[in-house]
């Protein structure tokens, strides 16, 4: 499989400065990845873990206080390499939308109150193709009736929609030049889980149909194992572990990873589970060492001194600590 | 505490003058809170259920309908409103909102020992305030002349769970207390209204949108379906074998953390989610793949089946 996104050692702070006081929060902090044609690459992780961030930087969104410190993001094209971290405004804007695009976190709040459903997709579509108004017209109700979504939607005004079509609609809206690559974040937080599960069952026919390949950030792991084809989990802006999902829930190794497939409570099981203890730490204020150590409960004096780097356990593992590592 | 509630109906207009409409938020919802008992209203947004919680605690007056609290019809028993929050407490759903960021958090649960009359000095109060903060897994220490700002979200939600407890309350009502809790940090929370009720013996009101939650911490459940109460009855059994088909599109839906678990079937998602208030009959009978003559035209019955009650035609 050809590699269509490589993510190298990539560093991406936050650079604030308050009253004289310099504070830099390493969101991103050497991140390295490969994500395949047509994969659905899942990040996983607890909120100000730096996914958010991450996302952000893949579409090439470095805008002040964050700035990229290091490292590159390469995409290849039917074998044309891009590197979204040093290409200019205008490159940036013929690929966004047609070949990346980005959903996103709470975009259902994204769609213009007092523009139509259907002005806001004839403003993409008339912008980023050659296709006049009355094509584009009928493009955008032929995507819509591609995926099920009732024609009806088009003329409305978003805050007529539920959340739930809102969010559909956003997807539909991202995904309607047909895109090479989708990154989506949180694509299904705050909807009701019937609804979840409809979005859900749309990201997969869209991939299904279009063969795009999904990067799809979400905390809920039960959205994870449904949806992405192999995980990443984050902790304080590093990949602690990476692993095809089924292995990923079968049997997780950084400890990390255990404790939080662990404590998710399930149907049908009451027993007693654990939460993990302690807080996620501040990523202006990191730990020495391997940063999940204050809460790890099989933490040595090493792990307190030294980190642990993100090693190749199996073909298609990595884990980044000490414990693993023997 | 036992909290009994009878054929509650609250009704809100929506619409200009010309376009006016009565939308039923809570329908003739009847149920019982035990003493000691973990009682959870489970539905999707918009089904009623914040609503059902805002009457219990007199925040909202209800259309029709009555409440009472041991026995005193809530009416009588809010008079004194003192007495009313000392014995009711509610936890909220963001508790990032819970607290004014310009003020510190010892603040809040000094205010609230000293205003409930709880204690008569600082000092007193002091002790109070950490033997409810050690319920909770913290300590006064942790939280002396700290903003809110430096806790976590899940270390503010232990906080606001101890402010309730400083009254010592007999009925908590939770508001999705863990929605925007980090996931390592939600089942702390959740073990947390178990604790609560073992060792204390207060009724908790566990309002959550979460299936899973719910069948870890809950004794008994309702589910409610666009102001109605659908299904009810013992956690375990309603979750185990649902028997009104939305539970079961609800119970299939949740998105279990096992790959090897995959949905076959496809779901159909309403597109008329406020029409389906307005319905004459079933309301779910748009999407009910088990839908009948009659489930269009009369409102099902509240209809007794094994210990529980379920309001489906298909049980008659």
């Amino acid at each position: 499989m050809r590699e269509i996104v490589t993510v190298e050692n990539l560093k991406a702070y936050y650079f604030i400065r308050f009253m004289g006081n310099q504070t830099t929060v390493r969101a991103v902090n050497g991140v390295d990845f490969k994500v395949c044609e047509g994969e659905i690459y899942g990040i996983a992780g607890e909120s100000g873990c730096g996914k958010s961030t991450l996302l952000k930087v893949l579409f090439g969104y470095t805008k002040p206080p964050l700035r990229l410190v290091d490292g590159s993001v390469i995409y290849d094209f039917d074998s044309q390499k891009l590197n979204i971290t040093a290409v200019d405004h205008q490159l940036l804007r013929r690929v966004r939308w047609k070949y990346i695009s980005y959903v996103p976190q709470g975009s259902m709040n994204v769609l213009n109150p007092v523009r139509k459903v259907r002005k806001i997709f004839m403003d993409v579509v008339a912008e980023h193709t050659d296709m006049s108004k009355e094509e584009a017209f009928y493009e955008v109700e032929k995507y819509f009736e591609a995926l099920g979504l009732p024609l009806r939607v088009l003329d409305s005004f978003p805050h007529q929609l539920s959340g739930g079509m809102r969010q559909r609609v956003t997807i539909a809206l991202a995904t309607i030049l047909k895109p090479k690559v989708i990154l989506a974040d949180e694509p299904t937080t705050a909807l009701d889980v019937v609804v979840q599960r409809g979005v859900i069952q749309l990201l997969k026919d869209i991939h299904d149909e279009q063969k795009c390949t999904l990067i799809i950030v979400t905390h809920d792991m039960g959205v994870h194992a449904h949806l992405s084809s192999r995980i990443c989990v984050m902790y304080a802006g590093k990949i602690v572990e990476e692993a095809p999902s089924n292995k990923m829930f079968k049997d997780p190794l950084h400890p990390y990873t255990k404790l939080l497939i662990n404590s998710l409570p399930s149907l049908g099981d009451r027993r007693r589970r654990e939460g993990i203890p302690g807080a996620p730490p501040s990523l202006s204020n990191l730990p020495p060492g391997c940063p999940f150590h204050p809460r790890c409960p099989s933490a040595r004096s090493v792990c307190m001194e030294r980190e642990p780097a993100l090693v190749t356990v199996e073909r298609d593992r990595r884990v980044a600590c000490w414990m693993v590592e023997g | 505490m036992k909290i009994v509630v009878r054929n509650l109906v609250k009704i809100f207009k929506v619409g200009s003058i010309f376009s006016l409409k009565k939308l039923t938020a809570v329908d003739n919802v009847s149920f019982d809170i035990l003493p000691g008992e973990i009682f959870s209203l489970v539905g999707e947004s918009g089904c009623g259920k914040t609503t059902t919680a805002k009457i219990l605690l007199g925040l909202e007056e209800p259309t029709a309908g009555e409440i009472f609290y041991d026995e005193t019809p809530l009416e009588d028993f809010i008079r004194d409103k003192k007495e009313f929050l000392k014995k009711v407490q509610l936890i909220q759903q963001n508790p990032f909102s819970t607290f004014n960021p310009f003020r510190k958090i010892e603040d809040y649960l000094f205010k609230t020992v000293l205003r409930f009359g709880i204690a008569d000095s600082r000092e007193k109060a002091e002790k109070i305030i950490d033997e409810r903060l050690s319920i909770v897994g913290m300590s006064f220490g942790e939280v002396r002349d700290r903003y809110p700002n430096e806790f976590s979200g899940g270390q503010l939600q232990r906080i606001s769970i101890a402010r309730a407890l400083l009254t010592n309350p007999s009925f908590l009502v939770a508001d999705e207390p863990v929605s925007m809790v980090d996931a390592s940090l939600r089942i702390s929370i959740v073990n947390l209204f178990k604790d609560l009720r073992e060792r204390f013996g207060i009724s908790v009101l566990y309002i959550t949108h979460d299936l899973s939650t719910t069948y870890y911490v809950a004794d008994r459940i309702a589910v409610m379906f666009r102001g109605n109460i659908v299904e009810m009855g013992n956690t375990q059994e309603v979750l185990d074998n649902p028997l009104h088909p939305y539970t079961v599109l609800l119970k299939v839906s949740v998105p279990i953390p096992n790959p090897e678990t995959s949905w076959d079937e496809r779901v159909d998602l309403s597109t008329l989610e406020r029409e389906e208030y307005f319905t004459k009959g079933c309301k779910f009978a748009g999407r009910c793949p088990h839908v009948k003559e009659i489930c269009k035209r009369l409102q099902p019955p509240d209809i007794e089946c094994g210990g529980r009650t379920v309001k489906c035609w298909l049980y008659k």
